[in-house]
């Protein structure tokens, strides 16, 4: 498309310059090196896959927000709009006989819709799904890869907010709400309304014990502490089973020196029914979006055949790249050497021996004088230039 | 200093003078602040707070990208914008409600409400200012219609033949009956809250939690009166 001489680009997508695209490509560097030191392995699956293979799989929400398109063979397809399901897809058809756990991570761009025109609708993600493995020590590991990856980016200080959604319902029930009540609570709490949380509890009947927990469980926030003021209002096992296993998730971390970091959150939830365990997210001061968030998604394989306990994240690349931009983008990259001379030969094998030796190295290839061919150089600010006779 | 500052994103407009007084019985403003100055940003250093003033319609946008902490913003501008921030109190001010209205001569068409309407006529135009709010509710009664958008003076859309019905937000009910229109449904109510960015609320807990106990016993002090 054209207009008046200019070309133009679909809204919510970008160009990334040399500059911004070194800053993206090194911390994807950064972050696959640490996955692959904890035994995680790079996979890549198609941009675009069956949209009822994997539509069904996935979480309401984001399933409005797919782009789809019918192929030359009249077939649905979607783009991929996020990792986790097609792993899922990957380990549950291609991979479900090889023994367990599996450990696998990413980087990769994905696609969802805009609710608004010009709103992004391509992402790039990094991150890691652990699959076969459903104890406290997996997602301990999860979200402490979590906590290295962000520490590791270079964005400065973080916090990560940790809630367990065994553990909310478990509240919520011993609370005395109704079953429907419960559901809207969690509306409520998913919305972060606590307008609508606050109309909840002042209509529903509970006793003077139900009031209490309703009115303090939104302000809980902090550290272990927290665990063990809840600890009396939860009586369904599977709700203490998580609380134990959260607590453990805490020690491990605190252990790691994540315990300044890390805080209890019961009330994030990320999304219902999706989740079925622990859930988390990553912040940074002064970026109004989350850096990363995940957690333990046990149902989700089940629904493409193959029933298996994961837990994961993903981080946001470009928000941690604006993140790391507030501190200036980095100089364009400039190599070492710049090499002018009329004889080519002789200028590509002296260049191929510079870069045997570890130096970037530029030939110049427009035939220009020497003269402006040196003026080109020193004006980009390459270190050494070469003229070769 | 500057890390422990908190931005606090106000609306311009009716909501305005409600946001000032709540701040200041707070405890939160010191002395007063012009609506309609040349500043669009003052610092309050002692206060550790910093005031964004914005258009009404803005406040939750601000607060969404985390450009501003905290806002005050219309119930109604929330729920037509969807956008991902915390509502933390209400503030039981500035209330409006969002309505169905028709034109008084056309009163007995709507005697079986709007779906009796639809039975009868076959169509339902609703022009609005809040396509959102009144997509929702069409949904949500189950009724087929078609809305159509319009910035502003949406109470002549009936009154011309470009819409049946509109979905609109009123306060006294003084336009509708200026204009010859009745209301023949509510949708829902809409209160001024005190929203958060999701990220803040929950990195710069502390500090939010004392200025959210403050506002709120400052609204049930504005209650009482």
């Amino acid at each position: 498309m054209e207009n008046s001489g200019t070309v133009l680009m679909p809204g919510g997508v970008r160009d990334l310059l040399p500059a911004e695209a070194r800053c993206k490509r090194e911390l994807e560097n950064r972050l696959l090196s640490l996955f692959a030191s904890w035994g995680y392995q790079e996979v890549v699956t198609p941009t675009f896959e069956y949209y009822e293979v994997l539509a069904p799989a996935m979480e309401a929400l984001l399933r409005d927000r797919l782009y789809r398109f019918i192929d030359d063979r009249g077939q649905i397809m979607l783009l991929r709009p996020d990792m986790t399901t097609p792993i899922a897809r990957l380990v549950s058809s291609r991979l479900k006989d090889q023994q367990l756990p599996q450990r696998f991570c990413y980087v990769t761009n994905i696609f969802r819709r805009d609710d608004q025109a010009g709103q992004q609708r391509e992402y790039y993600q990094a991150g890691v799904e652990l699959l076969g493995a459903a104890s406290p020590e997996a997602d301990a590991e999860a979200l402490c890869l979590a906590a290295e990856a962000l520490r590791l980016s270079g964005i400065g200080s973080f916090r990560l907010a940790v809630g367990q959604v065994d553990v909310l319902s478990g509240i919520l029930e011993g609370s005395g709400l109704t079953g429907s009540e419960q559901d809207l609570a969690k509306e409520a709490l998913n919305r972060k309304d606590l307008v609508a949380w606050e109309q909840l509890v002042t209509m529903a009947r509970l006793n003077s014990a139900g009031q209490e927990i309703m009115a303090a469980l939104p302000y809980l926030h902090g550290g272990i502490e927290i665990l063990d003021r809840v600890a009396g209002w939860i009586e369904n096992p599977r709700a203490r089973e998580g609380l134990a296993g959260l607590r453990q998730v805490w020690q491990i971390l605190a252990g790691c020196g994540f315990r300044e970091e890390l805080f209890i959150d019961l009330t994030l939830l990320r999304g219902l029914g999706y989740y079925t365990g622990i859930v988390f997210e990553g912040y940074a001061p002064g970026v109004g979006y989350p850096l990363c968030g995940g957690g333990r998604y046990d149902d989700l394989l089940s629904k493409l055949g193959f029933s298996c306990p994961a837990t994961g994240f993903a981080l946001s690349i470009e928000r941690i790249v604006a993140a790391l931009e507030r501190n200036g983008l980095p100089e364009d990259g400039v190599p070492d050497f710049y090499l002018i001379g009329a004889d080519s030969c002789r200028l590509f094998k002296k260049a191929k021996a510079l870069r045997e030796s570890g130096y970037s190295v530029e030939i110049a290839v427009n035939s220009l004088p020497v003269a402006e061919a040196i003026a080109y150089a020193s004006r980009k600010g390459i270190p050494h230039i070469v003229v070769e006779d | 200093m500057s890390q422990a500052m908190i931005t606090f994103a106000l609306p311009k407009g009716r909501l305005f003078t409600v946001a000032r007084s709540l701040l200041q019985d707070a405890g939160l403003m010191q002395g007063s602040m012009e609506e309609s100055g040349r500043r669009l940003i003052s610092i309050d250093e002692k206060a550790g707070l910093r005031y964004l003033i914005c258009r009404a319609a803005d406040v939750p946008t601000f607060v969404e990208n985390g450009a501003a902490d905290l806002g005050i913003a219309g119930k109604d501008v929330i729920l037509e914008q969807g956008k991902e921030i915390c509502e933390l109190l209400d503030l039981k001010a500035g209330a409006c409600r969002f309505v169905v209205a028709v034109p008084a001569d056309r009163q007995q068409d709507f005697a079986g409400g709007l779906p009796g309407f639809v039975a009868r006529y076959g169509q339902l135009r609703v022009a609005t200012k809040f396509p959102r709010v009144a997509q929702g509710y069409l949904y949500s009664q189950g009724l087929p219609g078609e809305i159509i958008k319009l910035s502003g003076i949406v109470e002549l859309a009936p009154l011309v033949g470009l819409a049946e019905v509109i979905i609109d937000l009123v306060s006294s009910g003084c336009t509708l009956k200026e204009n010859n229109l009745v209301a023949v449904a509510e949708i829902t109510g809409a209160t001024a809250r005190l929203v958060a960015n999701r990220v803040a609320y929950r990195l710069k807990y502390e500090r939010l939690a004392g200025i959210v106990a403050a506002i709120k016993q400052a609204v049930s002090k504005q209650a009482q009166i």
